[in-house]
């Protein structure tokens, strides 16, 4: 664009005559790049006209933090969509000056790149200061890649903080002087084949049994500290950028090429912004599969253990084979009461332990946080949870690519948020909303409502009541239920005074969707509008001119439902 | 599709966190007990992991405030352990906070008192960011659930327990002490005793990082709201006393420095022992003490700021500067008061004149007086160069002051635009307090011009006339100077005096930037009628010899009698008989002139002019330079034979020339010795008209070249002259002033009387500076004559009748 601002003006001065526009080459030039410029933004913001990017849309307005938060979860809306106003939701929600809902959309990965019509369009709109910065920071090179926070973590142990984690110094000569890296002998491990070499060699120089901690490495002369820096950067996820120096240029190649990762070069040499940001995913998605196969060799290294009271025992030496710094420790569910509880220990890295929890761990005064001494076996450090569950949240911490099955997804929410891991805990949400009607819940429904309650994972309650409600006939009868109205209405009770309970609300909302769906979807001949309740009944009677009286059948279901529900609250005192 | 009823089985809730009861109190007992041990340092034991879930359990089931209550009453029991345990031994004895006691015990106990309340403290927030650690699932929760009442954070409670258990111990008054202890040692720091800084700016880091409120808003901080105002009132009135203290026993200089070394070190004080915060109060606090209250008798010292600009003491003056500007930024005491300064100084100038040390005491001779002799002639004239000297003085003293002002100005103020205007002021105000200031400023111009110049390299006369030309901005009548220069200048032009027209003309170009061309035009004219004059004498010249060639060379100066002064056109002087070979000369140039400019009137001014002649004594020719009336008289001898003798009234009815300059012509060929060309009888130094005169024929002199003046007339102005200046000036300025007043009313038509006066002054403000009342004579005669009138029903606002 800022090419086309000093071409423009002149253009209009000169062109008195009417142009036709193939005359001037200018300006063909000009128009052949606006208009790739505009194919460029249609690929980008696409115009959207679906319902669930409408509510999107609506819910970016009012602020509905909740329902934003269901629909780019649930309904794959695409968020950089636009609407038939052009507007993008982050737009919207920027204007209408709500932070959180911003916050959300841009993590999730919603644009907003500066120099571009959409990005400015929406900086200039923020409503205030406290949105606008929110906005900068998450400009083009973070805010696309939904993997950006795992990059960003992995280049924040360059920076030390909060946790000082490095294990390695590397040397490295440049033009006569020698430079020195604080850097990680398991990321240098993970990351590249020549340093896993290296340090395996350094480890253990005489085969095994001869261990030992490497703390120093120095490279080679022909490894040039100023070009090895971006070299560094690169491996770390920094922003690499293109060096002045011919020389460090030279050098670079030779180590791209040393390191066997020329893709470095390329993305070293790519002039191209777009082109810059492509290469830069590509090298977040290799990064991520190295951690992932990284994370696979630190599972090699876990030590079963079949007593949890053996487990004080083992002795993780600091010389391990995966440069661990710490040993966490799970322990299985009895399989008896009373019997033996089997334990996992996981030799892992504290760097990548990325969260407020482990940050006051690790740092703090209490045992967790002392220093080793020479010799001394890694920290043992139990975590309340079991295995299975504690190898989703590292493999969640290591590379972010996990699959959580179902069977623990309720576990491992409950883990993320003791952990204080906020995106971990929407993945589990997720994969537990996502559970299809016919799928069997490996667990009770009422622990994924409270367990909604008490993580304040409003998806969790929602889907519990659909899931009620679908069948609600079957639940009618578990004692269990009334327990968790009781519930439901103690805790709005204990929040202000109204007469409304929740849980009892959702199962009725999604009664009525339950029966409106179900008549929809019998009766090919029904083309009425949906959306209206009243509307429907009176179709309904239309329409229930019906063969063997199903539909009568359905909507007296409905009622003895209804009316049952009313019993239950009667028998438990409450009004609803 | 009737079967796809309810489907699926129930399953029981499974034991786990999500369902298991949690009970409060067995949960906090271990809690409880592992809080107490971080309480007692032995956190290094603890699992952060086992801690951190126990809080978690608690919070998740929402005992996150029963939690957050217990852990407040935790701490409030620990720290009033504390109290007593470790705050209570420290509270400090009289030796301490008292009187009594060697500063080296109070130093010390201080100090100690110090180091173990930070100690304390310092344990205090360690244990609080463990405990905030432990308990940092709490605000995660209460994120959601729990906006609406917002309870501060577990770190914000610990630190407003540790203010009210520990500082605010109602039973020790630690904060009491506290304020005591540190004021006490800043109290003997500002005494010259070294204290340690460290223990205090701990425990005033301490104060700061806690707050009034748990709302920790940034004005509630304990140091503002409990220390700081006590700080200050006692720093007030411990420089109170400072000052009166400065005031007895230091001069000037020393008290400046004094309270300059106070500012920074209070400033490093804020810097390294207190909080920055107070940097501006403290200093707020000194300056007022110790400037504000004190400066201007600080200056009125006799080491003050009077010695100082006597001594031009630069670095001194420039403390004064600095230090004063901090209180006042129009800076009005020192203003003021250097202003005083200079002005006394000038009129000590003024004064010392009227007093001259300086022998021969001038004494006003009254040259028109027939029976002046010759002695008091050559008197006069000393008198007269004596005046001149002691207008250089003058102007040279001033300039001096000038010179010794403008360096104090440009080194130690800063080339302060408002000392700038002050300075100016006070210049105006002495130069003009001198009523003769406009003539000397003139005579110094005039001497330089003449022969002070000789020798002197181009830059050296600019720098000479720039001074002039500055002094010259001081005056206010400027009408006065321009009367002055104008006679100096005619005198320069006229007796060919002026060394380098160059340099005339560039005072002239000067003079026009600072006051317009109005004010020069007719100095420029001056130039003009000389130029003029030399190019047509010599085409006189040139004319006169391709016809009949006459007997002598003849020299004209024409004058415009506008430009000229009066006074050196000498127009009241007559015109004498000429000797025939010389009236030839002049008629012909008289029809020369008339002929090229018809309709001028030529009056020829021989008392102005003057003549070489040719003359042998005893065989020896010489060359003598005369007046025109010496060569009038000398001519009338070659009619007479030798050795007889004409008498006065013999050359009177021969030449016609007025008693007065005749008598003055034959005193200077008569009576002073070196160039009695005629010798009179009776021999006496007085001309009387029954004297007669000889050619004396036994004159000699060892020169082929020389000349005879007349005796000049006075450079300085005698008595009668003064009045006739200052009548005349009078006149001159009444017409200016009636001008300036038509001008303006012809363009405004209406106008009222202030804004008349206001814009009349301002239009002459060049020139001079007109009061008040000839201004309004000068308008009433306007009315009287009918250019003006009063506007009827408003008494003050006059009209234009055109």
């Amino acid at each position: 664009m800022s090419d086309d601002n000093e071409q423009y003006p002149p253009q209009q001065h000169e062109d008195d005559i009417p142009n036709t526009g193939t005359a001037n080459p200018l300006k063909t030039q000009l128009i052949s790049h606006l208009l790739e410029e505009r194919q460029d933004v249609q690929n980008r913001n696409p115009f959207d006209e679906s319902e669930q990017f409408q509510r999107l849309c609506e819910a970016c307005r009012r602020g509905d933090t909740e329902a934003v938060q269901f629909l780019i979860s649930f309904e794959k809306v695409n968020i950089n969509a636009v609407d038939r106003f052009d507007y993008p939701p982050l737009t919207l929600a920027s204007l209408c000056g709500h932070y959180d809902v911003v916050k959300l959309l841009l993590e999730n990965g919603a644009i907003c790149e500066r120099d571009t019509f959409q990005g400015e369009r929406c900086l200039y709109n923020a409503l205030n200061p406290r949105i606008r910065n929110l906005l900068l920071q998450y400009d083009y090179s973070k805010s696309s890649d939904p993997l950006q926070p795992w990059a960003s973590g992995l280049s924040s142990l360059l920076a030390r903080a909060p946790l000082d984690s490095t294990d390695v110094t590397i040397l490295a000569y440049s033009s006569g002087s020698l430079h020195s890296f604080r850097l990680h002998k398991f990321l240098l491990s993970a990351r590249s084949s020549w340093f896993r070499n290296k340090l395996n060699k350094a480890r253990s120089p005489e085969g095994p049994g001869s261990e030992k901690v490497v703390k120093n490495v120095r490279l080679p002369n022909s490894m040039d500290a100023r070009a090895f820096e971006i070299v560094v950067k690169y491996l770390y996820l920094a922003d690499v950028k293109e060096s002045n120096d011919d020389q460090v240029m030279v050098n670079l190649e030779h180590l791209s090429r040393k390191f066997e990762i020329e893709e470095l070069w390329d993305e070293v040499m790519v002039e191209d912004r777009k082109k810059r940001k492509q290469k830069r995913t590509e090298a977040v998605g290799k990064a991520q599969d190295d951690m992932a196969r990284w994370w696979e060799r630190v599972l090699g290294e876990r030590i079963q253990v079949p007593d949890v009271n053996k487990a004080k025992e083992v002795r993780v030496e600091q010389s391990n084979a995966v440069f661990a710094d710490v040993v966490l420790m799970a322990e299985e569910d009895p399989e008896e009461e009373g019997g033996n509880r089997a334990a996992v220990l996981y030799p892992v890295h504290k760097g990548l332990l990325r969260s407020e929890y482990f940050a006051a761990m690790f740092n703090g005064m209490f045992r967790e946080g002392q220093r080793l001494e020479e010799g001394e076996p890694l920290k043992i450090i139990p975590m309340d949870m079991t295995p299975a569950v504690l190898e989703l949240v590292l493999s969640f911490l290591y590379s972010e690519k996990v699959d959580i099955p179902l069977e623990h997804a309720l576990d491992c929410l409950m883990a993320a948020e003791e952990l204080l891991l906020d995106r971990l805990k929407q993945k589990c949400s997720h994969v537990i909303s996502s559970a299809g009607n016919n799928d069997d819940l490996p667990y009770s429904i009422y622990d994924v409502i409270r367990t909604g309650w008490l993580t304040r994972v409003r998806r969790l309650e929602e889907f519990g009541a659909k899931y009620i409600a679908d069948r609600l006939e079957l639940y009618l009868n578990d004692p269990e239920l009334p327990e968790l109205v009781a519930e439901s209405a103690d805790r709005i009770k204990a929040r202000q005074e109204t007469d409304t309970i929740e849980v009892v609300d959702d199962i009725r909302y999604y009664l009525g969707l339950r029966f409106k769906q179900r008549i929809g979807e019998e009766d090919p001949l029904f083309e009425g509008s949906l959306e209206d309740e009243e509307e429907e009944e009176e179709e309904d009677k239309d329409a229930v001119d019906d063969k063997d009286g199903w539909f009568e059948k359905q909507e007296k279901l409905q009622g003895e439902l209804l009316d049952r529900i009313d019993e239950l609250l009667e028998n438990l005192k409450l009004d609803a | 599709m009737a079967s796809r009823g309810p489907r699926g089985k129930i399953r029981p809730p499974r034991r786990g966190l999500v369902t298991d009861q949690v009970d409060f109190d067995e949960v906090w007992a271990v809690l409880a007990q592992s809080l107490g041990e971080i309480h007692h340092k032995n956190a290094s034991a603890l699992s952060f992991e086992a801690l951190y879930r126990n809080a978690y359990k608690l919070v998740l089931k929402k005992y996150g405030d029963r939690l957050y209550n217990q852990v407040g009453q935790l701490v409030t029991e620990h720290l009033q352990y504390v109290a007593v345990r470790d705050v209570k031994p420290l509270v400090p004895s009289a030796v301490v906070t008292g009187t009594v006691g060697s500063a080296i015990e109070k130093r010390n106990g201080g100090s100690k008192f110090l180091e173990q309340l930070k100690a304390v403290w310092e344990d205090h927030q360690l244990c609080m960011s463990m405990i905030t650690d432990v308990l940092m699932y709490m605000p995660h929760q209460n994120r959601v659930y729990c906006t609406d009442h917002k309870l501060p954070t577990t770190y914000a409670t610990g630190m407003g327990l540790f203010r009210e258990h520990i500082l605010r111990n109602s039973q020790y008054k630690i904060g009491t002490a506290l304020n005591k202890v540190i004021l006490d040692q800043i109290q003997m720091e500002r005494e010259g005793d070294i204290i340690s800084h460290g223990p205090i700016k701990s425990c005033v880091h301490m104060l700061e990082s806690l707050y009034e409120t748990e709302e920790e808003n940034d004005n509630e901080k304990v140091y503002l709201t409990s220390f700081e105002n006590e700080f200050i009132d006692t720093s007030t009135e411990f420089y109170r006393a400072e000052a009166q203290k400065l005031l007895q026993e230091c001069d000037a200089a020393t008290y400046l420095r004094r309270v300059d070394k106070r500012l920074r070190e209070e400033r490093d004080r804020c810097a390294d022992t207190i909080s920055s915060l107070t940097a501006p109060r403290i200093q707020a606090v000194v300056e007022k003490e110790l400037i504000t209250n004190t400066i201007k008798e600080v200056m009125s010292m006799d080491s003050g700021i009077r010695s100082m600009l006597d001594h031009e003491k630069i670095v001194d003056l420039s403390l004064l500067y600095r230090l004063i500007s901090r209180v006042d930024k129009h800076k009005n005491v020192l203003k003021d008061m250097a202003c005083d300064r200079l002005i006394e100084l000038g009129r000590n100038i003024n004064s010392s004149l009227k007093t001259p040390p300086a022998p021969p005491p001038p004494q006003p001779q009254d040259i028109s007086n027939p029976s002046t002799s010759g002695a008091a002639a050559v008197k006069e004239e000393k008198a007269a160069s004596s005046a001149t000297l002691m207008a250089i003085k003058w102007v040279n003293d001033v300039l001096a002051l000038k010179d010794k002002y403008d360096r104090i100005w440009e080194q130690a103020w800063e080339k302060d635009k408002g000392i700038e205007t002050a300075i100016t002021r006070a210049f105006t105000k002495f130069i003009n307090d001198l009523q003769e200031g406009p003539e000397y400023i003139s005579l110094f111009i005039d001497h330089n011009l003449q022969r002070g110049i000789k020798g002197r390299t181009e830059s050296e006369v600019d720098d000479v006339l720039d001074k002039a030309v500055i002094l010259f901005k001081y005056l206010t009548d400027k009408d006065l100077f321009e009367r002055h220069y104008k006679n100096h200048l005619s005198k320069r032009l006229l007796h060919n005096k002026s060394l380098s027209h160059d340099a005339e003309k560039q005072m002239i170009s000067k003079l026009k930037v600072e006051v317009g061309v109005a004010f020069t035009s007719k100095l420029e004219g001056m130039f003009k009628d000389m130029h003029l004059s030399e190019e047509m004498t010599s085409e006189f010249r040139r004319k006169q010899q391709e016809g009949e060639a006459l007997k002598i060379d003849l020299s004209v100066n024409v004058l415009t009698s506008t430009f000229w002064p009066a006074k050196a056109v000498g127009i009241d002087s007559k015109p004498c008989s000429y000797p025939p070979i010389v009236e030839e000369a002049r008629e012909a140039f008289t029809a020369y002139y008339l002929q090229r400019h018809s309709g001028r009137k030529l009056i020829w001014k021989p008392n102005m002019g003057t003549a070489d002649i040719k003359v042998a004594f005893k065989g020896r020719k010489h060359e003598i330079n005369v007046s025109t009336f010496a060569m009038v008289i000398l001519l009338a001898f070659n009619n007479v034979a030798p050795g007889e003798s004409l008498s006065f009234t013999d050359l009177k009815s021969i030449t016609m020339i007025p008693d007065e300059d005749l008598i003055r012509n034959l005193q200077s060929l008569a009576v002073a010795k070196s160039t009695r060309l005629l010798t009179k009888k009776p021999m006496s130094k007085d001309v009387k008209p029954t004297d007669v005169f000889s050619i004396n024929e036994s004159f000699s002199n060892p020169k082929i070249r020389f000349r005879i003046g007349v005796v000049a007339l006075n450079r300085v102005e005698n008595d009668k002259e003064k009045k006739e200046t200052s009548d005349s000036v009078a006149k001159d300025r009444d017409q200016q002033i009636e001008a300036a007043v038509v001008r303006i009313m012809k363009q405004r038509k209406t106008l009222s009387h202030q804004q008349l006066v206001i814009e009349v002054i301002e239009q002459l403000k060049h020139r001079f500076a007109p009061d008040m009342g000839s201004i309004k004579r000068r308008i009433d005669s306007l009315i009287d004559r009918e250019y003006l009138d009063r506007v009827e029903g408003s008494r003050e606002t006059y009209q234009y009748l055109a």
